[in-house]
């Protein structure tokens, strides 16, 4: 069992700067990338300056 | 099998290290916390993985050419004093101390990964990253150690990870304790549904290992972790149901043995093993009274000549009753006696600043981010870092873990977290700032990769 789940791990691992490699680029940073990425709610977005008036 | 498939591993990982900096920077984060080499047995166990990733990151930053920050926040200028007074420490150690130099070593490469931390780590997804390589590096140990307590059915004891420094019971207990609210916190804010029931089945087993640890003051911990979630979560109903039920699982589940060692805690005064470590609190006080700048230097009180030298002064501490010292040298057993006898009077104040400090400062993300929903994540992981940091505070009470990595990069991660939402609150500011790392991150980024950064040369 526990070799099993050493290999999970380093799948996990690989799965994880395999995602993160994508967001060291600067072109893509702040993009969300591979397995490991956050979860963006509706009340997570940005709110937008001036939107209320329209 | 294993060495073999760690071998294959590592050739990937270091080649994504070498081109991407980030990259390196969290394999470092993910071998202090994993410590692989506790689960390999061949060619592969002596290999220093977690130097390898340290030497890469920091050589991109050099590569880089990467200016330091000048604006530096209060919680790096804090994590500066302590490198420089434990290097201080260090030098004029008592020289008869063995272990002066290898318990240095570990906490200035803590350090040092702090204070290069907001030069890899300059927007949310790249802290977001960096919990998830935290978490399955600590949390993996929760879940071996987690399973085998319910396959043996309550029967297997947690001893710890022999090659970190989760080394015994009690050290385990606190590292699996910090790490809980972490997982939880990815637990909510993971986008993918497999990765968010790996993070809750990681953070049951993580708790199952705590109870595998026997460990009063892993107990404690849990116990005030408990109470303490339900009072700062958000989502207090969800959190209640949580707890409700781990806690009626866990106590369904503990052996009669469990119950009986968790039993002696009111009984702490007649218990030898409890009064043993009042007299090494005791010697620690007595070497720091004897140097209250520079302390004895790391873990003096565990050498024979240091501890023979002071365990007759205990003495002038006698206002607390305790048996005559053991003739063997003990661990100083209290994160506080342990910097006090190890770093001084000025040690103990900078760790106890530090600490106060990141408490502080995740307790203003959370006034700060109160008004804007899209920072609600950034609330709630300030709520989870002051947890950890909480049960840091108390099960670390009663044991020698002063020097755990995780606990300084939860003060850095905080610090780097204020920044964000700082940034995020007034654009103006921060585009005008520029500092406390950004530029280093951006030139990181800029560059690519080291491969491409050393081509260019």
């Amino acid at each position: 069992m526990e070799t099993l789940l050493f290999m999970m791990e380093l799948v996990a691992v690989l799965v994880l700067v395999a995602g993160a490699a994508g967001a060291s680029d600067a072109r893509s940073a702040g993009k969300k990338t591979g397995f490991f990425s956050y979860r963006t709610d509706k009340h997570d977005k940005k709110p937008v300056a001036g939107k209320a008036g329209r | 099998m294993r060495d073999l498939a760690m071998l294959g591993v590592m050739c990937v990982l270091v080649v994504m290290a070498i081109r991407r900096p980030l990259v390196a920077y969290l394999l470092w984060a993910w071998t202090a916390a994993f410590s692989p080499n506790y689960y390999l047995y061949g060619y592969m166990s002596s290999v220093r993985f977690n130097l390898i990733f340290a030497c890469i990151a920091l050589f991109s930053l050099l590569v880089a050419n990467a200016r330091p920050a000048s604006d530096f926040k209060a919680q790096q200028k804090l994590l500066l004093a302590l490198l420089v007074h434990a290097t201080l420490c260090w030098l004029f150690g008592y020289s008869t101390n063995g272990l002066n130099s290898v318990v240095y070593e570990g906490l200035a490469k803590a350090l040092l990964f702090c204070l290069v931390m907001p030069a890899f780590i300059n927007d949310r997804q790249r802290l977001h990253a960096l919990l998830v390589a935290l978490a399955i590096g600590m949390g993996f140990h929760g879940v071996v150690e987690g399973a085998k307590f319910i396959a043996s059915g309550g029967g297997h004891k947690v001893i710890g990870v022999a090659t970190a420094m989760i080394s015994d019971n009690n050290h385990f207990a606190v590292g699996q304790l910090m790490i809980i609210p972490v997982l939880y916190f990815l637990y909510q804010y993971s986008s993918h549904r497999l990765a968010r029931i790996g993070f809750l089945c990681a953070l049951i087993l993580a708790t199952f290992s705590v109870m595998g640890t026997f460990s009063r003051g892993g107990f404690i911990g849990l116990s005030a972790l408990g109470i303490w979630f339900l009072l700062s979560s958000r989502r207090k109903l969800l959190s209640l149901s949580l707890v409700a039920v781990v806690a009626l699982v866990l106590f369904q589940f503990a052996p009669d043995r469990w119950f009986d060692r968790i039993d002696t805690i009111s009984e702490a005064d007649q218990d030898s093993s409890f009064m043993t470590r009042v007299v090494a609190w005791k010697v620690s006080t007595m070497i720091a009274l004897d140097n209250p700048v520079f302390g004895g230097g790391f873990h003096a009180v565990q050498a024979l000549p240091v501890w023979s030298a002071f365990k007759d002064t205990i003495g002038a501490l006698d206002f607390i009753p305790t048996p005559e010292p053991p003739i063997v040298g003990r661990a100083a057993h209290s994160i506080y006696f342990e910097v006090l006898g190890d770093m001084g009077f000025i040690g103990l104040f900078l760790f106890l600043a530090i600490w106060i400090n990141a408490w502080r400062t995740a307790l203003s993300i959370k006034r700060a981010a109160r008004e804007r929903e899209d920072l609600t994540w950034a609330r709630d992981l300030s709520d989870m870092l002051r947890v950890s940091l909480l049960a840091y505070a108390i099960s670390g009470a009663a044991v020698s873990m002063a020097y755990f990595e995780l606990f300084y990069a939860y003060t850095a991660i905080i610090a780097v977290l204020e920044h964000y939402v700082l940034q995020q609150l007034s654009p103006a500011r921060s585009a005008a700032s520029r500092d406390y790392g950004t530029s280093a991150a951006r030139e990181l980024g800029a560059q690519g990769s080291l491969a491409r950064a050393t081509g260019a040369q």
